[in-house]
């Protein structure tokens, strides 16, 4: 072991004859953070509303009890936010050290507001050895979460991007585009909806309407401003007027999340449902919850994508452990299994051209049915301060039928 | 007994109240920042989301209490009133949350109903139904009359079994016949205006559920705007301490609203009381059978009280059925394909399932033994006294008493610990047990402990070997519902817990949330099943023991 990562050392030496010291400490510094990370215990906070996320989880404790010896424990959460407000609450009581939160599942206005606080650990991810393979390039989304720069105090984990899908017995020509859907709503009505906002699902379809019917997308991606809200905005009040008659219930009920209008479609009362992850609907084919006939597809001229992230809270026990085993999620045979469709099917950050032909093969599987056939590219998020200000309007406007 | 002998009371009084007495204003303070009123008032949706509250709260109280009274009027004395007593256990046992999912299966545009209907009137696709998140509360209202009505009979069946209310009511009854009356004239007439008053608190406890329930109205209530407890929770559980400040004040509000409502229902009731008596004793009454009663009300009951038993029963099995379910499409009334990966899930959660059995078995001993102690240490007189603070946690909504209680466990370092999540279960257990056992243990004749004692047996012999053993059957009764309430724990655990400690509520609440439903259908099924567990236990002590030291008075032996 410890020559490989001597000649490890070496070969970094020598692609950047500029940075060998920095890369010597780096390289000190995480088997001290290994050996110091060794019997610890890592409470990870992350959402559990899926069975194939939570079986996932357990085989990554029972591999880094292997490799590492760093007991992972899942601690099911509902909703990310309880864990934002239990660090807060532990900060305002004087809890420095000790915290319940060793690593969090996270991402957009919840970092958004850990960053903000103070409520984070770091900077760190990006010295992580696994962070060199992450696609930084390709996927701009991995350093910066929802237009808020990352700056090391989380680790990319998976790729998400905003998908529909139909059941093809009744949608012969899926919508590509917010025109399209509109249209299709229209001579279908009451067979489409989105979840009710602030729900994740329908905050995006917002998102994804507003970039795809505005004329100037720039303000969106600029920290909110009160003079630009309702200029910005005016395209999708207009939108969703149109829209919403047509909508199921004549859009004057909204569903709860995007895993009730799934259930919906499986019944049989939509046609039209939204994903956040591209391969949901092969993996749902797959374990009997969808029919067969139901096909994914994104909006031709692009779909909201985003990233999820791991973060580490200011006052996790386990610090060192929880970058071991962030460590270990990124590395490619724990992202090629996330990938798999068997197994939950979520996209990975990592550059393939930067593995080695064993691991890109890792990432090699066939097509599943139900999976998207042609990827729209992905529409970065609008910056996470505009998420709140959008959501009270649609309350405002909508939320009273 | 003296004074001096009194002092266990402090015990279990001061585990029991002192955390409540520190956490309540820990979370009113949180809840009167003059900010957050101010947003609640900007806030559209508060009116009606507060209209809907008070609304779908009055309507099942007030619909499960006569359904409740008109039930016992006509079944009270006929052979389908054992029926009735026997089927209360197993109805109050099936968790609010299993059975709103459960008839939700049934109701639901998509439901089993829709699609008995669908060849009928030929529906290729579900109907526009408004019967579960529908604008105007009907799922809820459902659900809470179905659920909280098994409740108060068994509150009213626990009154009538004290002995020396069974034998009144035997003699105000064969008066009243002689008179003339019918026995239904009679209930209503004499014996309900006696006995409400009695009721005063279950309907209570009926009415804040009600008006605070988060869970039910999450599964079957209205969503646009939702009721006003679903808005202080979802504010509480928002990330942004000015949204948490928010939803406390929302939180002291529906307090406030309570508290209106109960003010307003108690003057009500007296202002009833007057002509109540005058039509009471006005002397009109209808040619009776020799039996003392008609038999078309007592028919029609006996028909209504089969349909609720029919409910339950079908709730159960579509708890069961869906838990198989894989894809199930409209209109076919039996599903596509079958699936046993939400039980496979169960398996894998195993820990879970042992950690809520040993927090249940705990809570209900823990309270068991600090109710005890009380019942023991202080006289009859202050249980009254007591009850506005034993009921304070039915009352006040769950939401505000946890955030206090998390405010206070905090520092304590009890947060995310088994001894937290033991201690608070047995708090939010005990209210229910002392409900349950202090009738039976006060009823209890005291000369048996005078003969005891003049025979030469100590108090505590004759504790262990004559008290607890007759009482066994309340004893038994009490544990199993302090049990079932601690496995019903979501937001406590969630909260002391520092979601750590999975439960099999906490599992199915969270995968309900994911929107699985042969998962969420699978933890409901187990959530049902715990509780029935317990209550089948109690109820075979309640057996033996009866076949062991024979019938204690019982109000069903005087029969029809």
């Amino acid at each position: 072991m410890f020559l490989i990562r001597r000649r490890h050392l070496l070969a970094t030496a020598a692609a950047l004859p500029l940075l060998p010291r920095v890369a010597a400490a780096q390289a000190a510094d995480w088997s001290r953070i290994e050996a110091a990370a060794r019997g610890q215990t890592v409470y990870f906070n992350a959402w559990a509303g899926s069975q194939r996320i939570n079986a996932y989880l357990q085989w990554a404790a029972t591999e880094l009890q292997q490799r590492h010896g760093v007991k992972l424990e899942h601690v099911k959460v509902t909703d990310t936010a309880e864990v934002v407000r239990r660090v807060r609450a532990e900060k305002g009581a004087g809890r420095n050290s000790d915290g319940s939160v060793d690593l969090v599942w996270i991402n957009g206005e919840n970092f958004l507001a850990m960053k903000r606080e103070g409520l984070l650990f770091g900077p760190w991810s990006e010295a992580l050895p696994s962070y060199a393979k992450v696609d930084v390039t390709g996927k701009p989304t991995t350093r910066v979460d929802f237009s808020e720069p990352v700056d090391g105090m989380e680790a990319p984990w998976g790729m998400a991007q905003l998908t529909f899908y139909a059941d093809r017995a009744r949608v012969a020509q899926p919508p590509a585009s917010w025109t399209e859907l509109l249209d299709w709503a229209r001579r279908n009505p009451g067979r489409f909806t989105y979840p009710k906002p602030p729900a994740f699902h329908g905050t995006t379809f917002l998102k994804q309407v507003l970039v795809e019917t505005s004329a100037d997308r720039r303000p969106l991606y600029a920290p909110w401003r009160a003079e630009v809200f309702a200029a910005t905005t005016a395209p999708l009040w207009a939108a969703l007027d149109a829209l919403h008659p047509h909508l199921w219930k004549q859009g004057r009920q909204f569903p709860a999340s995007n895993v009730v209008m799934r259930q919906m479609l499986a019944d049989g009362e939509l046609a039209i449902s939204l994903t956040f992850n591209p391969n949901e609907v092969a993996n749902e084919i797959a374990a009997k919850t969808l029919p067969p006939g139901v096909a994914s597809y994104q909006h031709r001229a692009g779909t909201i994508g985003n990233t999820h992230f791991l973060a580490i809270p200011f006052n996790a026990r386990a610090r060192d452990a929880a970058q071991v085993t962030a460590n270990f999620l990124l590395s490619p045979v724990a992202q090629a299994r996330k990938a798999d469709i068997k197994v939950w099917g979520d996209p990975t950050v990592l550059a393939l051209d930067k593995l080695g032909p064993a691991e890109r093969a890792l990432f090699e599987a066939g097509a599943a049915p139900g999976q998207v056939t042609q990827p729209a590219p992905a529409i970065p998020e609008p910056h996470g301060s505009w998420v709140d200000p959008i959501e009270r309007e649609w309350q405002r406007r909508y939320a009273i039928s | 007994m003296t004074a001096a002998g009194r002092w266990p009371v402090l015990a279990p009084g001061l585990l029991f109240a002192l955390p409540l007495l520190l956490a309540l204003p820990l979370a009113v303070q949180q809840g009167v920042s003059p900010a957050a009123w101010a947003s609640l008032a900007a806030d559209s949706q508060g009116p009606r989301a507060l209209a809907l509250s008070v609304g779908t709260a009055l309507v099942s109280t007030l619909g499960a209490l006569a359904l409740s009274l008109w039930l016992v009027t006509h079944l009270h004395g006929t052979p389908a009133w054992e029926r009735l007593a026997r089927a209360l256990g197993p109805m109050l046992s099936l968790p609010h949350a299993a059975f709103a999912i459960g008839l939700a299966l049934l109701v639901m545009p998509a439901g089993v109903l829709a699609r008995l209907l669908a060849p009928l009137l030929q529906w290729t696709a579900p109907p526009d139904w408004p019967t579960v998140n529908d604008p105007w509360g009907v799922g809820l209202v459902l659900v809470l009359v179905a659920k909280e009505t098994p409740f108060l009979l068994w509150s009213i069946v626990a009154l009538l079994a004290r002995p020396e209310l069974a034998l009144q009511l035997r003699g105000w009854l064969a008066a009243g016949r002689t008179l003339g009356y019918a026995d239904s004239a009679l209930w209503w007439r004499v014996l309900w205006p006696l006995l409400l008053p009695r009721l005063a608190w279950p309907l209570l406890a009926v009415l804040a559920y009600g008006l605070t329930v988060v869970d039910l109205a999450l599964i079957v209530g209205p969503g646009s705007p939702p009721t006003l407890a679903v808005l202080a929770w979802q504010a509480l559980l928002d990330a942004d301490p000015a949204r948490n400040a928010e939803g406390a004040a929302w939180a002291l509000l529906l307090a406030g609203v309570l508290a209106l409502l109960v003010g307003g229902g108690w003057a009500l009731a007296r202002a009833l009381s007057g002509p109540w008596r005058a039509w009471a004793v006005n002397g009109e009454r209808r040619a009776v059978t020799a039996t003392g009663r008609h038999a078309g009300p007592a028919r029609r009951a006996g028909a209504v009280l089969t349909l609720l038993l029919a409910l339950y029963a079908t709730v159960a099995a579509l708890i069961a059925l869906s838990s198989f379910a894989g894809v199930w499409t409209f209109p076919s009334l039996w599903p596509q394909s079958w699936t046993a990966g939400a039980w496979a899930q169960v398996a894998d959660s195993a820990r879970a399932v042992w950690l809520t059995a040993a927090l249940g078995v705990f809570a209900a001993l823990a309270s068991l033994a600090l109710v005890l102690a009380w019942l023991e240490a202080a006289p009859p007189a202050w249980d009254e006294r007591a009850m506005p603070l034993v009921l304070a946690p039915l009352v006040v909504p769950p939401l505000l008493t946890m955030v206090g209680l998390y405010a206070l466990a905090l520092p304590l370092r009890l947060d995310g610990t088994l001894a937290g999540l033991a201690w608070v279960h047995t708090l939010v257990a005990l209210p229910y047990v002392f409900v349950a056992l202090a009738p039976a243990w006060r009823a209890f004749d005291p000369r048996y402990e005078t003969t005891a004692l003049a025979l030469g047996r100590t108090r505590v012999a004759f504790w262990w070997q004559a008290k607890l053993p007759m009482l066994a059957a309340p004893v038994a009764a009490a544990l199993a519902v302090g049990f079932a309430v601690s496995v019903a724990q979501y937001l406590p655990t969630q909260f002391l817990g520092a979601g750590r400690h999975g439960t099999v509520t906490t599992e199915a609440v969270t995968l309900a949330a994911g929107g699985q439903r042969p998962t969420a259908a699978a933890f409901a099924a187990l959530q049902a099943l715990l509780p029935a567990i317990g209550f089948g236990l109690a109820a075979a002590v309640g057996r033996r023991q009866r076949r062991r030291i024979g019938p204690m008075p019982q109000p069903q032996a005087h029969g029809a």
